[in-house]
């Protein structure tokens, strides 16, 4: 009799959408750096909800960074950030009102008038 | 219980001692009555080791505390100490401290056995901040002098040359053969400093400022103090001020900042002040009869028999026939002059709101 197997729940990650890492590519392009340039992501204490999306660009990443590939980009995390964004999209909104960048968190429990903060 | 390096000395000059935040502390030494008198009308000394204080190191402390509390700190100049309230998400207080900008580091004082939460708080909320938190509470002691000869007494101590620090400002200030980081700060309402000296040369630090004929300063108990302080209106971390309070009800206005942008709690703030939309009120209470009530209990306020508020802090200060509360009270009823009904342990009687500081 043949065991079923069963499947393996998706790892929570951070995602970045296909839209986000082009533009990531943009700015990297706009700013004289490489299109290999890392990505990280993180989150920083503080803002109104007690805390705040990190986003920045940066050569290499940290000694105890978790790094995720995804849609040509590699995303650097720092661990005690990754608590707190795992299962998060890096989202692009663009066109007339978008907002650019945007973290769509489903950890988040509150979000700040602005967008910028969270609280988990 | 933790002793201070004061406690041997303290004892000697009479100290009953009593538990404060984890600390043995001279609670009075004479006289009540006679410590007060002092405390208003010349200079006292007091050990208040109990006071949280905490070292911070690295390039982002001073940011990371601006980010997480009410003031304006990213403007507090090398030498010069402020206060702001470390607010929750929500906008409530998880504790009202005094940042001193060091030139190397900052100090925070915190409330009275308030160090590790707030040590935690600081944690929790760090990340890839360069910002360490170390608890120096056994590396230095607390003292505070003060009372309206205050100036003049740490002026005798120091010596013509000294440049005593201003309100607002922190000087290290040599005092006999130590020296001690004074900040003005004007603790509990009264005239006055902290002075926190090195653990080997508090005892120094005291004997300076206790010298009879130079500074003459008159020990006094946390009793005397505790006194003052509910009759100056100044609130405390677990009596008035806590995790179910938010600034604005708690009086603390003069140390928020509206226009320094974002910090956790902000918007619950921010929306408060706006829409005037603060519910109750920090009010002084004149009780008409003394107030028993079992320790941990809150005594109620009620206005035709309904509960409108609740007291916080309790106390007869000496030369006073009535006793002096604190309290929080719904706006409506929070009018000076009010009538309204204390209700503790069953027994019941009248009172009156009066506004704070309590004339004298």
């Amino acid at each position: 009799m043949a065991v079923q197997e069963k499947t393996k729940p998706q790892p929570l990650t951070i995602h970045i959408s296909p839209k986000a890492a082009e533009h990531v590519k943009h700015f990297a392009r706009l700013e004289g750096k490489e299109e290999e340039i890392g990505l990280r992501v993180g989150v920083k204490g503080g803002g109104c909800s007690g805390l705040t999306y990190v986003l920045s660009m940066e050569a290499e990443p940290r000694p105890d960074d978790k790094i995720i590939e995804e849609n040509g980009i590699r995303i650097f995390v720092d661990k005690k950030s990754y608590v707190f964004l795992a299962g998060t999209i890096l989202e692009y909104s663009d066109g007339l009102n978008g907002r650019g960048f945007e973290f769509h968190n489903p950890r988040a429990k509150t979000t700040c008038g602005c967008g910028t903060s969270f609280s988990v | 219980m933790k002793r201070s390096p004061l406690y041997e000395l303290t004892q000697r000059l009479g100290a009953v001692f009593g538990p404060y935040d984890g600390w043995q502390l001279p609670r009075r030494f004479q006289s009540l009555a006679q410590e007060y008198d002092a405390l208003r009308q010349g200079t006292v000394l007091t050990d208040r080791s109990h006071v949280g204080r905490l070292r911070l190191t690295g390039k982002d402390a001073l940011d990371l505390l601006h980010r997480l509390s009410t003031n304006d700190l990213l403007s507090l100049e090398p030498g010069r100490a402020r206060g702001t309230v470390l607010t929750t998400g929500k906008g409530r207080i998880v504790d009202v401290v005094t940042v001193v900008r060091m030139p190397e580091h900052l100090l925070l004082l915190t409330s009275p056995g308030q160090q590790g939460r707030v040590a935690q708080w600081l944690d929790t909320y760090t990340f890839l901040e360069e910002c360490a938190v170390q608890d120096i509470g056994q590396e230095m002691a607390l003292l505070s002098l003060v009372g309206p000869g205050a100036e003049e007494a740490l002026a005798r101590a120091a010596g013509p040359a000294s440049v005593l620090p201003r309100a607002g400002e922190a000087r290290g200030v040599t005092l006999g053969a130590a020296e001690a980081v004074v900040v003005r700060t004007d603790p509990l309402g009264l005239s006055g400093y902290d002075l926190l000296a090195p653990w080997e040369q508090a005892v120094a630090v005291w004997q300076a400022l206790a010298a009879p004929g130079t500074a003459n300063a008159l020990p006094a108990g946390l009793e005397a103090l505790e006194t003052a302080r509910i009759e100056n209106g100044v609130g405390r971390y677990g009596r008035e001020y806590g995790e179910a309070v938010n600034p604005l009800e708690g009086g603390l206005r003069r140390l928020i900042s509206f226009t320094k942008g974002c910090y956790t709690g902000q918007e619950v703030v921010a929306r408060l002040n706006t829409y005037d939309k603060v519910q109750r009120k920090l009010v002084g209470v004149v009780l008409e009869n003394k107030l028993r009530i079992a320790a941990g209990k809150r005594p109620r306020l009620l206005v035709d028999g309904q509960e409108v508020g609740y007291l916080t802090s309790w106390a007869r200060p000496p030369r006073r026939q009535r006793w002096l509360a604190l309290g929080y009270l719904r706006r409506a009823h929070a009018k000076v002059r009010a009538q309204v009904q204390v209700e503790a342990d069953g027994v019941s009687f009248p009172a009156r709101v009066a506004s704070l500081p309590f004339r004298r």
